[in-house]
């Protein structure tokens, strides 16, 4: 079964004046079709405004569908009673760490979630100690988290939700305000997760490095899912992601470059080790 | 107009017994017309220097002279300086606050004292000069996107005619178009009506694409200041502070420890490239 499985999902929101008529209908997300099956790696890039958020937030009920249906490991998130379940089962990380942080020290914080369920205390503690070492942080669990780095506080953030046991963890830029050494250990803990425990991921992010990884990436434009494929054939389509106010890894236009120069390579390099290989073979 | 550090140290809670030093005897020459990078890992110090820059903190050692005067002096004008140095922080579309673009950027020069018929002058070309269409000028702040807020808010600095503008992670959460139309912008600014950049960002291929000198700051100090492609031959040592170097450098150096003869100096896009096709041409 699918963990998540959207079906011609829409999003409407009414733009009012100051004093409140109706100026328009915004059309936010449009009929977006999309089935990930647990475990998978997802991606999904947009410009800003593009909708990405706003369809991230269905996938736990913060958003309603104007239109359509989501299902979460099933259950239609529209019914009132499914929405513990789905709670549980889609976590959210969204950008700024300290507005995810409520408790004083590490380990009560991401305490927070798994008791607002009913755990019994002894399985909290043990869930807490499992989530702080899945994320590397668990030396840090007697420290305060307003003295730890960005990129730390991310990771405590995304304990706090795995403390949950969601199936599905959705990242909604979690490394925007974070310096190079916070991206790479967000994006690491997040990978390692899905790799060890195979728990499904969806990162929103404008980070094109970040999405290299990827089992699949979807590309969202004016609420529609514009392209979708692979990392290899999505970073292939240079000029049509140019188009959607987007990018390729720097690895990738470098190859684009120099295929414009004449030199043969092909379409859609994503490591420094295939361009490498590339290069090297050519001079034997 | 320079703004010279000399020896400046700073320390917080100087006064009680737990004092913390976040600046340790910085020397630096922010020299006319330049354009600077300031990179650093989160709690580097970066931006308690900047803060420094127009005097929002002052050195516990040391002085920080603008226009050949020092700014922690008895008398000194620092609201004039905080004309001179524009800061714009992170996110500063938040700030955004009167019901009209316009209005917005009309507040600073309008609390220098100037003419009504001035400040809208200044309001005016400010909201050119960052490549806002005249269509939004008198829209609510609130109906424009992410990077047309951003533009907004870095004209209501530019109204008040810095001779330095600082800013401070400028694209953070800006799609990458969002990104380089911001930054073409900044360096629009810079050459063509003569103001000098510090640019804060944690995006090592955006400093190396657009800067003359990077600023390395790491537990207080500062480490490097020099050219990217100086800066960026010490990987090692920036990932030690939790930074890097741009992915294409990492490109270079893989090449030529596989044997290729290329230039590892690049650290654009533009001139790896040249640099792996002259190699290859070899």
């Amino acid at each position: 079964m699918n963990v998540i499985k959207t079906e011609n999902l829409a999003f409407e929101y009414i733009k009012r004046d100051d004093d409140g008529n109706v100026e328009g209908i915004i059309r936010a997300v449009d009929g977006v079709d999309l089935e990930v099956k647990p475990g998978e790696f997802i991606a999904i890039l947009g410009s800003n405004g593009s909708g990405k958020s706003t369809f991230a937030k269905h996938l736990n009920a913060i958003n309603m569908p104007t239109e359509g249906t989501v299902w979460i490991d099933g259950k239609d998130t529209k019914e009132p009673d499914n929405l513990w379940e789905v709670r549980e089962t889609a976590g959210m990380v969204f950008q700024n760490p300290d507005n995810q942080i409520i408790g004083q020290v590490v380990e009560e914080d991401v305490g927070f979630g798994p008791e607002n369920l009913g755990i019994p205390t002894s399985e909290i503690w043990e869930r807490v100690e499992e989530s702080l070492k899945a994320v590397g942080m668990w030396e840090f669990r007697k420290h305060s988290p307003n003295k730890l780095s960005g990129g730390q506080k991310q990771r405590v953030s995304i304990a706090g939700v795995i403390a949950m046991h969601p199936k599905c963890i959705v990242l909604d830029e979690p490394t925007a305000m974070l310096d190079p050494n916070g991206r790479y250990e967000v994006i690491r803990a997040a990978r390692a997760l899905n790799d060890v425990e195979k728990v499904t991921i969806i990162l929103i992010t404008h980070y094109m490095e970040e999405v290299t990884h990827a089992d699949r990436v979807f590309v969202m434009d004016h609420g529609k899912i514009a392209m979708q494929g692979t990392p290899r054939e999505i970073f292939s389509r240079v000029e049509e992601l140019k188009e959607l106010r987007l990018d390729v890894p720097q690895v990738t236009m470098l190859a684009y470059e120099l295929k414009k120069r004449g030199i043969n390579l092909p379409d859609g390099i994503l490591t420094i080790e295939e361009l490498t290989d590339h290069l090297t073979k050519m001079r034997k | 107009m320079s703004l010279i550090f000399n020896h400046v140290s700073f320390m917080y809670d100087a006064d009680t017994n737990l004092p913390s030093a976040a600046l340790q005897d910085i020397n630096l020459t922010i020299e006319d017309g330049g354009f600077y990078g300031l990179i650093g890992h989160t709690g580097s110090g970066k931006s308690t220097l900047v803060q420094h820059m127009n005097g929002l903190l002052k050195p516990t050692h040391g002085q920080v002279l603008f226009d050949g005067q020092d700014i922690s002096e008895k008398g000194y004008d620092l609201k004039s300086l905080r004309s001179k140095v524009g800061l714009v922080f992170q996110y500063p579309e938040h700030q955004l606050f009167e019901a009209t673009v316009f209005d917005d950027v009309c507040f600073g020069p309008k609390n220098m004292g100037l003419t009504k018929s001035e400040y809208e002058l200044r309001a005016f070309s400010a909201l050119e000069a960052v490549g806002l269409p005249h269509d939004y000028f008198y829209s609510s702040p609130f109906d424009l996107s992410g990077g047309q807020k951003r533009r907004v808010a870095i004209a209501g600095v530019l109204a008040m005619k810095p001779s330095i503008l600082v800013l401070d992670e400028p694209t953070a959460g800006l799609d990458p178009r969002g990104r380089d139309e911001i930054l073409d912008q900044i360096k629009k600014l810079h050459d063509e009506e003569h103001i000098s950049i510090v640019l804060v960002s944690h995006s090592m291929e955006d400093v190396a694409n657009y800067v003359d000198k990077i600023l390395v700051m790491n537990k207080g100090k500062l480490i490097y200041n020099d050219v990217p492609s100086e800066v960026f031959r010490h990987v090692e040592e920036l990932e030690a502070m939790g930074l890097a170097a741009p992915q294409v450098t990492y490109i270079t150096k893989a090449l030529r420890e596989s044997g290729l003869d290329v230039d590892t100096s690049a650290t654009t896009i533009k001139e790896a490239a040249d640099a792996i096709a002259a190699a290859l041409r070899r």
